[in-house]
């Protein structure tokens, strides 16, 4: 794996965020409050990597604005399981927010610094999961719509799934990988940036849905 | 000791990146296969309770129109005979009378209860309608109602029909019925038609010139104890596997429309 081919891959990534961005936030008084909050999530991480093409970074610094990227995105996920809910678990949501907050900027002081932050995006992953988890679970008890597939939110959360899911043994191993194997990460991370393009391909399937309802002009066929 | 190598480490990763991802995929075709079938569950039972419905429905309107005809014979066959005893009693009284005279107010009045009694047996079991069928059962019923009311009211029929079901025939007769007395009621007309065409399927209009009616407002009243007539009449066309429309506006008046598959 070149480092050349990896930075492609990262481009690619952001490439789609930057599209999904445009696309959340187009027909802006007619997308729902998830759809642009999806945009606001991919958004930070297209100003996270131009932030880091403009503002000159040395060495690990790199990983200070992707940290902070981090930790935005992980409150905006949470608002946005927290409209999904229908504004339901107001407390604990805030409470688990606050708590990552806390220990995301506790480990970039004082902890893993300028490192990658590992631990705090695998605690991350950990309750992203556990948002999909008590997510599907609503859907199942509530059956909100008749067709699954048409409903942007149901996309949405599959991609947050598969993207949580599949990275979290990554965020889990990558600071032993690092530290006491000396791994320069680049293939973990190569997959990782992959994952983050099928993430990005599902939300972009729940965008083209919610556009679709828009212009069908009605609601989503409900469960009577 | 050493720690695990790279290689094991590498493997775990991987086991455990395919491990979760294959987790994940599950979940969501589970969600998608299990929201499938919870709607098909759901659909079926929506099914089986109406179904229920339209048993319980057909049951209390079978059981209204067997309590109906009940009433009806009884006021015929044993109050409407026994008032005809009555009157050939006074006929034969008032033939011994010097003066005959003196009772034809009380011979008057017993003809009198005499047809009303008869109206009304008819208005809860038409025999026409069994007789000759529902064509001759309305024209009859507008008859009836331009005698009592004075208004014109008209019948046409335009194809031609065969008969149907009794029951459906019944249903059919009610709803007009319904409707009629609803127009001469309530709604104030100077005039009421009554159209009935047919062909693949049957079609019946009653309009009048009133002052209209809001369905949907009855519909409301009905939570009330009011608009049970609607009510019925929607029943009924339920149960027919029919349709009604309604028109109605204040300049207008008012028209309902029966369909049903023939």
């Amino acid at each position: 794996m070149s480092i050349n081919l990896f930075l492609k891959i990262v481009e690619i990534s952001e490439g789609f965020s930057f599209v999904i961005s445009i696309l959340a936030f187009s027909l802006f008084t007619r997308r729902s409050f998830e759809t642009k909050l999806v945009g606001i999530f991919f958004l930070l991480d297209v100003l996270t990597f131009i932030f880091i093409h403009v503002v000159p970074l040395h060495g690990k610094e790199i990983n200070v604005p992707q940290t902070a990227c981090g930790t935005f995105q992980f409150l905006v996920a949470t608002t946005l399981y927290y409209v999904a809910f229908n504004r339901k678990y107001k407390k604990p949501l805030v409470i688990v927010a606050s708590l990552l907050f806390v220990l995301s900027i506790s480990n970039l002081l004082f902890l893993q610094g300028f490192d990658m932050n590992s631990y705090t995006n695998s605690l991350t992953s950990v309750i992203i999961l556990a948002y999909c988890m008590v997510y599907w679970y609503r859907l199942m008890v509530e059956l909100p719509v008749q067709q699954l597939h048409r409903f942007p939110m149901f996309w949405f959360n599959s991609a947050f799934l598969i993207f949580s899911a599949g990275t979290l043994f990554l965020y889990l191993f990558a600071a032993y990988l690092t530290e006491v194997l000396h791994n320069d990460l680049l293939i973990y991370w190569s997959f990782h940036n992959i994952l983050s393009i099928v993430q990005r391909i599902v939300i972009m399937i729940g965008l083209w849905q919610d556009l679709r309802n828009i212009k069908l002009g009605s609601s989503l066929p409900q469960v009577r | 000791m050493a720690g695990p190598s790279e290689y094991q480490i590498g493997l775990l990763i991987a086991a455990g990146t395919v491990g979760m991802l294959l987790l994940a995929i599950a979940i969501i075709l589970f969600m998608v296969f299990y929201q499938k079938r919870m709607i098909e569950e759901q659909y079926n039972r929506q099914k089986l309770e109406l179904a229920y419905q339209q048993k319980m429905m057909d049951a209390a309107l079978e059981s209204q129109e067997s309590e109906r005809k009940r009433v009806a014979g009884d006021l015929h066959d044993s109050l409407g005979g026994m008032l005809s005893a009555v009157r050939v009693g006074i006929t034969t009284l008032a033939r011994q009378l010097p003066n005959p005279q003196v009772l034809e107010q009380q011979k008057y009045m017993i003809d009198e209860t005499i047809n009303t009694l008869r109206s009304i047996s008819r208005d809860l079991m038409p025999s026409t309608l069994e007789k000759f069928g529902l064509v001759h059962a309305l024209r009859e019923l507008c008859e009836q109602l331009h005698k009592t009311t004075m208004m014109p009211i008209t019948f046409n029929e335009h194809g031609e029909f065969e008969r149907l079901a009794p029951k459906q025939e019944l249903m059919v007769f009610r709803i007009a019925q319904e409707l009629t007395n609803n127009a001469v009621k309530h709604a104030q007309a100077s005039s009421i038609n009554v159209i009935l065409s047919g062909s693949s399927k049957l079609e019946m209009a009653i309009e009048d010139d009133g002052v209209g009616f809001d369905a949907e407002a009855q519909r409301t009243d009905r939570k009330f104890g009011k608009g049970l007539g609607l009510f019925n009449i929607e029943n009924r066309a339920r149960l027919l596997n029919g349709k009604l429309e309604y028109t109605s506006t204040r300049e207008k008046g008012s028209k309902i429309i029966l369909t049903m598959p023939l």
